[in-house]
């Protein structure tokens, strides 16, 4: 009861649809928020959420709720995040192969070269067999020539597309988040609504906060409140993404990464589940360009 | 042309071996025109049914009952690994975790609720034999240098290495230890 009147507080009332996302939280009733706001609502509070798939080796993260109303930064309660999201051990490799792997799969080569037989010319025999003292020569487009065709030369367009193994990709995420979370890089907030359209709020914000420079917001949904919109467009290292976009390579990209709690939660339950899920074996194969 | 070529041999008398395999004398047959669209046979829904008569056909109804939901849900597969039920003892010989306080180091269990102690065979004929312990966390070398003695006190004549991962929580033995060190680590409740 009290969790759900504290999440529900924390959303601007223009945002209350928002709340209902929250897969642990049941429908929120606006009128028993309006009056725990009329009554004085005391923040800071603590938010404990169910995790799924608890853990029992102790471990525990928490983190702050922040608001994004005010550049001035008013801490709005705390969260439990689940540590095998955001307290793994973070493996550099399994970064560094997502990073590799996100900047190769959408690179197709063009660069082509021509063959002898492709090369102009080169039909005739450039002189006789015998009776020069010449090496024998059949073709001037032959690979040994000056202008020869090329054996073996790149060919196009040849895609360099593979897939990075599920756990793989899993790990990475985890790591990303877990390296954010420990070198104070990710914040929660409750919601992306600010009062202005104004992108030097937002620069204000971050300067205030000590965030960014470069800021990369998440939130639930892929359509964004305006203001956010209108100003982090006009920002080229603020960014907005939805949760279903977010990816190491766009982590490691922006100093500072802003989840809403929404977004906080549709994460961990998304990874939870691929790492719970029981047809984990079939979906670890190696994936198979040539389907047929 | 070449379809009226085969027309003509089908039609033809001097051809009886393709007759004989068609089964039936094409040549008093009217053949489609050569431009029809086939009947696309394959295809379940180009297919006539067998019967119009409904009654032909088992019989269906559409519930919406939950209690019967029930019974479909039985069959369908997890979408999770559940967590075992508790139970004093389990058929399967099974244990859940129930590990000791004191301990500098802590072993997760896998995904599926099993120890993460496993014999990984490579090499270039796959006869080098490895253990792996993963998921360890905290003082990783205090747990290695744990299971280095349990393993040479079970094989007191054997000379084994380990390597010790500790970013990636993994301890590595040479040698095919795994049964050793899982009854070591369940006898201390891990």
């Amino acid at each position: 009861m009290l969790r759900r009147l504290v999440i529900g507080a924390f959303r601007p009332s223009g945002c209350l649809q928002g709340a209902a996302r929250l897969s642990t939280i049941a429908e929120t009733n606006t009128a028993e928020v309006e009056q725990i706001s009329a009554e004085g609502f005391q923040s800071p509070m603590i938010v404990s959420r169910d995790l799924e798939f608890p853990t029992n080796d102790g471990r525990s993260r928490m983190a702050w709720v922040e608001n994004m109303d005010t550049v001035q930064e008013k801490k709005l309660g705390m969260v439990d995040l689940h540590p095998d999201i955001f307290a793994i051990p973070p493996r550099i490799d399994m970064i560094h192969s997502n990073i590799r792997w996100q900047q190769l799969y959408r690179k197709v080569n063009l660069v082509q070269v021509n063959n002898r037989a492709e090369m102009r010319g080169g039909g005739r025999k450039p002189w006789q067999q015998k009776g020069l003292g010449k090496a024998r020569q059949g073709s001037i487009r032959a690979p040994q020539w000056v202008h020869g065709g090329k054996v073996h030369g790149p060919r196009a367009p040849t895609t360099w597309f593979y897939m990075l193994p599920l756990h793989t990709r899993l790990y990475g995420l985890r790591s990303t988040l877990s390296v954010k979370m420990a070198q104070d890089d990710l914040h929660i907030v409750n919601a992306l609504d600010i009062p202005t359209n104004d992108p030097s709020y937002l620069e204000e914000l971050a300067e205030e906060r000590l965030w960014g420079p470069s800021v990369l917001f998440v939130d639930d949904t892929d359509v964004a409140p305006e203001n956010i919109a209108v100003a982090a467009d006009q920002i080229k290292h603020m960014n907005i993404i939805p949760v279903y976009g977010l990816n190491v390579f766009s982590m490691l990209k922006h100093d500072t990464l802003v989840l809403t709690l929404s977004a906080v939660e549709r994460i961990e339950k998304q990874l939870l589940f691929f790492m719970h899920r029981s047809d984990r074996a079939k979906l670890s194969e190696i994936f198979k360009t040539d389907q047929v | 042309m070449a379809t009226m070529k085969t027309l003509s041999l089908v039609s033809g008398s001097g051809f009886k071996g393709l007759r004989r395999r068609l089964g039936i004398d094409l040549s008093t047959k009217t053949l489609p025109a050569i431009n029809s669209v086939p009947v696309r046979y394959a295809r379940f829904k180009s297919s006539p049914l067998v019967s119009s008569d409904p009654s032909k056909y088992t019989g269906f109804e559409i519930s919406r009952n939950p209690e019967e939901w029930k019974f479909v849900q039985d069959l369908l597969p997890e979408p999770v690994i559940k967590t075992p039920s508790v139970k004093p003892q389990y058929t399967s010989g099974w244990k859940p975790q129930n590990p000791p306080a004191d301990a500098p180091y802590f072993i997760q269990r896998t995904a599926n609720h099993m120890l993460p102690v496993y014999r990984v065979q490579g090499g270039p004929d796959k006869m080098t034999i490895r253990t792996k312990v993963r998921y360890v966390q905290g003082d990783i070398w205090a747990l290695d240098e744990e299971l280095r003695a349990v393993v040479s006190r079970a094989y007191p004549k054997e000379i084994f290495k380990t390597q010790v991962n500790e970013i990636a929580g993994l301890i590595i033995f040479r040698g095919d230890y795994a049964s050793v060190i899982k009854e070591y680590l369940l006898s201390k409740g891990w």
